[in-house]
């Protein structure tokens, strides 16, 4: 249960975080650095987001840091290739 | 990526479900979501981001951006935005229309993309040589867009070019839409310039402004490519037909691709999470639901918010 409490509340966080950063993109919509800025944030905050929580929960071993890693790298580098092309 | 095709060809078999399902007995996330096949993914995009740089240099024009501008609609959406703001609508100047192809047509020649070209030239030297003697005088910029609108909304979206678009010092306003490659790629750059004439005699008339949009709305302007300098000519193309040369449009290349990956990591997590619930799968990996949530918003952003047009 205690578990499950910790899930949702990341999750919300996350939610939020998503909301936020969608939010602001929205408002930089045509300022290309600021939405870059943005974008790496977001994905960077994501990752760290994730590592974190393994770590309280005390299920952070190599495999799950390195896979945040790659899926925040790779959200970075769609939003990347659509923003500078 | 090579392996595992290697794999499939080697073993009939091995294409199996657990490609694209988390696997029962070895708790583990499918294939296609490993850690591998993330670092694949982000090798893939870095190679294809890589091809869209290099492909221009060698095929100039190959790829570019299609638009559907016109100056009616840029003079509309300008008074319409100044109206809101409670300011006067501007007239058309075919003195500075003339002065904004000319800034236009000069980026494209020396390839450069900015208000003061390398070599100093400032953008009222276009104007001056116009014969337009000024009190004040301004000048937007824009590129890869593809609406009218889009471009007004992007200038009034941006502090220094809002200020511009919505100065009270302005009486007349002259646009240049014109189509050709720059670094490589073929895109349509989009000129405003404003001005008020230290003689108000001069102001052009709101009259003869009907006749001015039909001519300069129906000559399509099209840079002379930087590679036959020697040969300098102006085609004038009777139908606005933007992007002339162009086989693929980046912005569509780039989202089609986008959408691909992102909806296929998309589904293939939905496959995730509804298995393991069906099957009562405990992995030992990151939360499904977190990635979901991350691609999604990746998604939204790559349809609704990131636009190829960039404003100066």
């Amino acid at each position: 249960m205690a578990n499950q409490k910790g899930h949702t509340g990341i999750y919300m966080l996350i939610v939020i975080s998503v909301l936020l950063i969608l939010s602001l993109l929205l408002i930089f919509q045509h300022n290309k650095p600021a939405i870059l800025i943005l974008s790496f944030a977001g994905c960077a905050l994501y990752s760290i987001m994730g590592i974190i929580h393994h770590k309280k929960e005390s299920r952070l071993n190599f495999e799950i840091g390195l896979e945040y890693t790659l899926v925040g790298t790779f959200a970075f580098l769609l939003l990347f290739v659509a923003i500078l092309l | 990526m090579i392996a595992l095709v290697k794999n499939w060809r080697n073993q009939s078999k091995a294409i199996d479900k657990y490609q694209f399902l988390p696997h029962p007995i070895e708790n583990k996330r499918a294939t296609l979501l490993s850690n591998k096949a993330f670092a694949v993914y982000c090798i893939l995009i870095l190679l294809i981001a890589f091809l869209f740089r290099i492909l221009p240099v060698f095929i100039p024009g190959v790829l570019g951006y299609a638009s559907d501008i016109s100056i009616r609609d840029l003079l509309e959406s300008t008074n319409s935005t100044r109206a809101k703001s409670g300011q006067k609508a501007l007239v058309l100047s075919a003195t500075l229309s003339a002065a904004a192809e000319k800034k236009a047509h000069h980026m494209f020649e020396k390839s450069y993309w900015a208000h003061i070209s390398p070599d100093g030239v400032e953008p009222w030297a276009f104007i001056l040589a116009e014969g337009y003697d000024y009190v004040y005088a301004g000048e937007n910029l824009a590129k890869n867009f593809s609406q009218s609108g889009d471009v007004v909304s992007a200038w009034y979206n941006s502090p220094s070019h809002r200020s511009n678009l919505l100065s009270p010092n302005y009486d007349e306003i002259g646009f240049a839409v014109v189509n050709g490659v720059l670094d490589g790629y073929e895109t349509t750059l989009v000129v405003q310039m404003f001005g008020r004439p230290r003689n108000p005699a001069r102001i052009a008339k709101i009259d003869d402004q009907e006749g001015l949009l039909s001519k300069l709305d129906n000559s399509t302007q099209v840079a002379p490519s930087v590679q036959s300098e020697n040969d300098i000519q102006q085609v004038v193309v009777p139908e606005p037909v933007p992007a002339s040369n162009l086989l693929i449009d980046l912005p569509s290349a780039i989202r089609t691709l986008g959408t691909f990956l992102g909806a296929f990591i998309t589904a293939l997590l939905v496959l995730d999470i509804w298995y393991s619930r069906r099957k009562g799968i405990l992995k030992f990996n990151g939360h499904s639901v977190f990635h979901l949530t991350l691609f999604v918003a990746v998604l939204i952003s790559i349809w609704f918010i990131i636009s190829p047009g960039i404003v100066l």
